[in-house]
């Protein structure tokens, strides 16, 4: 008993919430492995023990992942499920309307009729009541304590909406040249960050970039505006997918992320027959593979100096040739053409489920937030000679107003 | 037009400091006082400081968001419009004071800045980014004020300051919640989550959460009104964090859209 009522004490809540902020802080002030990648933080760690006390002992190198940080989060949750039950039926008490009991109450002397009182506050859209011998309550915003359970119910949806979305959630990466398509199953072109745990809605579907308009100020992107086309199961859906307006199909969100040049390339013998054309992007935005085999034969590297050059090597013939426009080689018995540059996009594609409950978990923590804080339940008690008062706060134009009916020598409310 | 940009913001600055001093000076040395007039002085202030925003606007051809120098333009923009609307009910020469002090250090910091005129990135252009930040001025706003309202307590420790206390960091509370909310919705359309632990969006969580967790021990413990100052002064750190810090100190956050 002693320990559950420390557990749901409003210290050891402090606590909670407390160790939550100390876990945020690590997480901005320590270097993260999804940030700095794991190699960095080996190196870390080999100069600095305490680093790696706290990166590999205490397992901080992830802090969202870390089982001290998750541990906490726990014990929130648990006392927060407690907290709303058993804060339910306390706040459903609040809001019915009651004789008050004067605790934690405080008051004023009135100098004015006590009519006056009961006139300006019923003007003002107070519910009044009357108690014994002649006294009035009056109370507004009584149902303002129904915001702290919103707000408190609110994290429940986050919890359940961050579920959905770790369980559902597939990531994929794939590249696509101008009036090129793709499979999303095509394991040259995409790449999985995050493979799904239940859904498998991402098969069968093709892509095709048909239009990209892009501009640049600086590194940044001005201007990143791609059209596409989606076929699945025989239907075809024409769209636009930019930044900020990703392509959208059911739960699957299509975002560009990285454009970058390609290069067109054709294969000839020595007759002028063309053996093959195919597409080699550049990798100097070091997003993709650098190695290429073209016919099974021709092996081929980017390397990046000033500009992408492409080493292609067949049996014991090796060149060298810079990826531009109109550059031809030979190559034993073989031509090589660069015929032209298209541009290519990376995309992300993200398909999960959950999204609706996290707004409605936004909604409610909005509406418990704003009407807990910004509209508080006021109490008002009015007898012959004072004014008994209750509330976080009362608004100045209202403390004003009520002043003027009080005997105030300290200027408090 | 820079020209008019320039004028006008130094003649913002200059006229903030002198109701700023000019205020201080006449009530440390007891002087018969004139809340009317430093308010009328700081109101012509803010009227340049607007004129300054309309011709930066007119300048970079967008409203001005994108780098330290508009931020504080516009974050000190919407700081007075909440001094100049709360202090015009409430009175209160000391909290006024200390507050109009702590947006001229923030409005002062934008001749540092660097103000490099840029236009507006792809990754810019939503919806989602006004609402966003203007939830974010009107938040950190209220907590400067807080802020403010605290050190003048401290000194007078009168027990209205206390309940006004309260108030603005519940406002500022509310306003930072819908902060969130909002980057939240615009970074699921931007990056495809909308939660990235990144550094600005996990300080922007700590100040929440310190935040609600003063709120939380004033209303539940009744923690006693110094306390709760002092505690308001020292979150005020983990908003300027929010606001420069994280960018400044840490180079890797998706939050920074000004380099490549």
């Amino acid at each position: 008993m002693k320990f559950y009522k420390n557990f749901y004490s409003l210290k050891f809540t402090a606590l909670l919430i407390f160790l939550l902020i100390f876990f945020l802080f690590l997480n901005v002030l320590l270097p993260q492995e999804r940030i700095v990648g794991k190699e960095k933080i080996k190196e870390i760690v080999k100069k600095n023990l305490f680093l790696k006390f706290l990166f590999y002992d205490l397992n901080l190198k992830d802090i969202p992942s870390s089982p001290l940080f998750l541990a906490t989060l726990f014990l929130f949750y648990l006392q927060l499920i407690v907290f709303i039950l058993r804060y339910f039926k306390l706040t459903l008490k609040r809001i019915k309307i009651k004789e008050p009991n004067f605790e934690n109450w405080k008051f004023l002397k009135l100098k004015a009729d006590m009519e006056a009182v009961r006139d300006f506050l019923k003007e003002k859209g107070w519910k009044e009541f009357k108690l014994k011998e002649n006294n009035f309550y009056f109370v507004i915003n009584e149902l303002s304590p129904l915001g702290f359970l919103f707000f408190h119910i609110s994290f429940l949806f986050y919890f359940l909406s961050g579920f959905l979305f770790y369980y559902t959630r597939s990531e994929i990466e794939f590249f696509l040249a101008l009036n090129q398509t793709i499979s999303l199953e095509d394991e040259r072109w995409v790449s999985f960050k995050k493979k799904p745990r239940i859904r498998e809605d991402l098969k069968g579907i093709k892509i095709y970039l048909n239009d990209l308009n892009f501009k640049l100020y600086k590194d940044q992107p001005l201007l990143f505006k791609t059209k596409i086309i989606l076929w699945h199961n025989n239907k075809k859906i024409e769209g636009a997918s930019e930044i900020n307006k990703p392509f959208k199909y059911r739960d699957l969100k299509i975002y560009p992320i990285f454009k970058d040049d390609a290069y067109l390339i054709q294969i000839e013998d020595l007759k002028g027959f063309i053996l093959e054309k195919s597409i080699i992007f550049s990798n100097c935005s070091r997003y993709i593979n650098n190695s290429y085999e073209i016919l099974g034969k021709i092996k081929g590297t980017i390397e990046c100096k000033e500009a992408p050059y492409l080493n292609l090597s067949y049996f014991e013939k090796k060149e060298v040739v810079q990826l531009k426009e109109g550059i031809k080689i030979n190559l034993g018995d073989l031509k090589v053409e660069i015929l032209k540059k298209i541009p290519w996009v990376k995309f992300r594609a993200i398909n999960e489920v959950g999204s609706n409950i996290l707004i409605f978990g936004f909604i409610l923590s909005f509406l418990g937030l704003f009407f807990r804080f910004l509209f508080p339940k006021m109490e008002i008690v009015i007898t012959k000679s004072l004014i008994y008062y209750k509330a976080d706060y009362f608004p100045s134009s209202l403390k004003e107003k009520i002043l003027k009916f009080c005997e105030v020598e300290d200027g408090s409310f | 037009m820079e020209v008019f940009e320039v004028l006008f913001f130094y003649l913002s600055l200059f006229l903030y400091l002198f109701a700023n001093i000019y205020g201080f000076f006449v009530y440390f040395f007891k002087k018969e006082f004139y809340f009317k007039i430093i308010y009328k002085i700081t109101l012509l202030a803010f009227i340049f400081h607007f004129l300054t925003i309309i011709f930066r606007s007119l300048i970079s051809k967008h409203i001005p968001v994108i780098g330290n120098y508009e931020n504080i333009l516009m974050g000190s923009f919407f700081l007075i419009i909440i001094i100049l609307l709360f202090f015009k009910k409430e009175k209160l020469i000391l909290p006024f004071l200390f507050s109009l002090s702590l947006n001229i250090i923030l409005f002062g910091m934008a001749i540092f800045a660097d103000a490099e005129k840029k236009p507006l990135f792809a990754a810019l252009k939503s919806f989602w980014l006004y609402i966003h930040i203007i939830f974010a001025w009107l938040s950190y706003g209220a907590f400067t004020v807080a802020a403010g309202v605290s050190i003048a307590y401290l000194i007078k420790k009168e027990k209205p300051l206390d309940e006004i206390i309260f108030k603005l960091s519940a406002f500022g509370l509310v306003m930072d919640a819908l902060m969130i909310i909002a980057g939240s919705i615009w970074a699921k359309d931007l990056w495809g989550s909308y939660w990235s632990w990144d550094p600005v969006e996990t300080w922007s969580l700590i100040s929440f959460l310190l935040y609600g967790l003063i709120l939380h021990l004033k209303i539940t413990l009744k923690i006693g009104g110094k306390t709760f100052a002092y505690l308001i002064i020292f979150s005020l750190i983990t908003v300027l964090i929010s606001f420069w810090g994280v960018n400044f100190f840490m180079g890797k956050s998706l939050h920074i859209f000004n380099v490549g």
